[in-house]
């Protein structure tokens, strides 16, 4: 397995703000509808801090959706990111089918049978105490 | 539809209530609504033009209740009247001016809101008292949004602190007339659809600790007790009796162009 090589998004680039202007920086936006479901990624955009990107995302990404329990902001160049020039870090160049589900479908059979047998050994058991 | 348990003349003072409630959320909606497409960046483009749809979705709300006490229809009512009908508080009509005053306008405007809302939620008509809490729970946002801004507008040395500086030195005069109390609203609390409270000594009590945190000219004096009281000039009154500036006609002249064309016309 290759190393890998930036810790950094290669896009991920803090703006330079014009001459004695705040610095406003590029936020990823996760959204949480409830609380049985994930933060989704929903968009990004531009705020001067956190505190901001969280005021702004409501507004920006909440207009149309029926409900939001939570929202998560990260600066994009807080995110850690695997290079694109170093496809071989995702390299699979030999056979892991079995990792696969499918490969796994004896076990229903097996399992089938051993529960019979199970359940059939119980019941004797049982018998044998009445 | 009339409210039977009601007389006569509580109706009449809710009615008017209602309008001054209603006339200062639809002008500051509008006001709202004229930073799209130029707010400073996309963001707040989008964020503030949403907020103009709450305070306008509020006035609506407001129009309603007076829909149902046997007024006209929320639209004849919003787009049917001319200046000196209008009950709104002149300091919700202001033209914007720059960002930052537009941003302190609003903050002080949505602190005014929150204990005015405490208030109408004690109604014992239970139409307003529930209209109240719903408006409440969306105005939480704004209280949030606008002393975001504020905060960071007075980042010392910047442009930014020096012209809401001066837009406060502006404003803060002209919020008096939010406290404007008018005969409907000592009739409803004579009969105790609503309690008596000090809007004012509430506000000045929340408003002034912030702005002076952060170094800006402040509305009040805190007393030996704790309590604040209003200290200044105050300008801009006679809105709720109907005496307008000028301000509210231009705004109206352009939210009612369209309406004024053709009332009949069916949307």
């Amino acid at each position: 397995m290759s190393e890998q090589k930036s810790q950094r998004a290669p896009e991920a680039v803090t703006p330079v703000p014009p001459e004695g202007k705040a610095p406003f920086y590029v936020y990823e936006i996760f959204i949480q509808r409830n609380h049985d479901s994930h933060h989704e990624h929903v968009y990004s955009l531009l705020a001067p801090d956190d505190q901001m990107a969280l005021v702004l995302a409501k507004e920006n990404f909440l207009r149309r959706e029926e409900a939001c329990i939570n929202i998560w902001a990260v600066r994009r160049d807080h995110v850690v990111a695997t290079p694109y020039d170093d496809p071989d870090f995702f390299a699979r160049t030999t056979d892991r089918s079995y990792r696969n589900p499918a490969g796994y479908r004896q076990n229903m059979y097996k399992w089938r049978k051993y529960k019979i047998q199970a359940n059939a050994g119980h019941d004797e058991g049982e018998h044998a105490h009445g | 539809m009339v409210d039977a348990a009601l007389t006569p003349a509580v109706q009449q003072a809710l009615l008017a209530l209602l309008q001054r409630l209603a006339d200062e959320k639809l002008a500051l909606g509008h006001r709202d609504s004229e930073w799209l497409g130029y707010a400073p960046h996309i963001e707040e483009d989008v964020a503030w033009a949403s907020i103009a749809q709450d305070e306008i979705g509020h006035g609506q709300l407001y129009l309603q209740l007076m829909h149902q006490l046997g007024a006209a229809d929320p639209d004849t009512l919003a787009f049917g009247r001319y200046a000196q009908d209008w009950r709104c508080a002149d300091f919700a009509a202001l033209p914007n001016g720059d960002f930052a005053r537009a941003a302190a306008r609003h903050f002080l405007y949505d602190h005014y809101d929150a204990v005015q809302l405490a208030w109408l939620q004690q109604s014992t008509w239970q139409p307003l008292a529930d209209v109240a809490r719903k408006v409440a729970r969306e105005e939480r946002y704004h209280l949030v949004h606008f002393p975001a801004w504020v905060t960071r507008l007075a980042a010392p040395g910047s442009e930014a602190r020096q012209r809401l500086t001066a837009a406060l030195h502006d404003l803060l005069p002209a919020a008096a007339g939010l406290f404007e109390t008018t005969e409907a609203e000592a009739a409803l609390v004579a009969v105790g659809v609503l309690p008596a409270v000090d809007l004012k000594g509430q506000w000045l009590a929340k408003v002034c600790p912030t702005l002076a945190a952060l170094g800006l000219p402040v509305p009040g004096v805190q007393q030996p007790d704790g309590t604040w009281t209003w200290q200044g000039a105050e300008s801009h009154l006679g809105g709720r009796r109907g005496q307008h500036t000028p301000d509210l006609t231009e705004l109206l002249n352009v939210m009612c162009e369209v309406w004024r064309l053709d009332p009949a016309a069916k949307w």
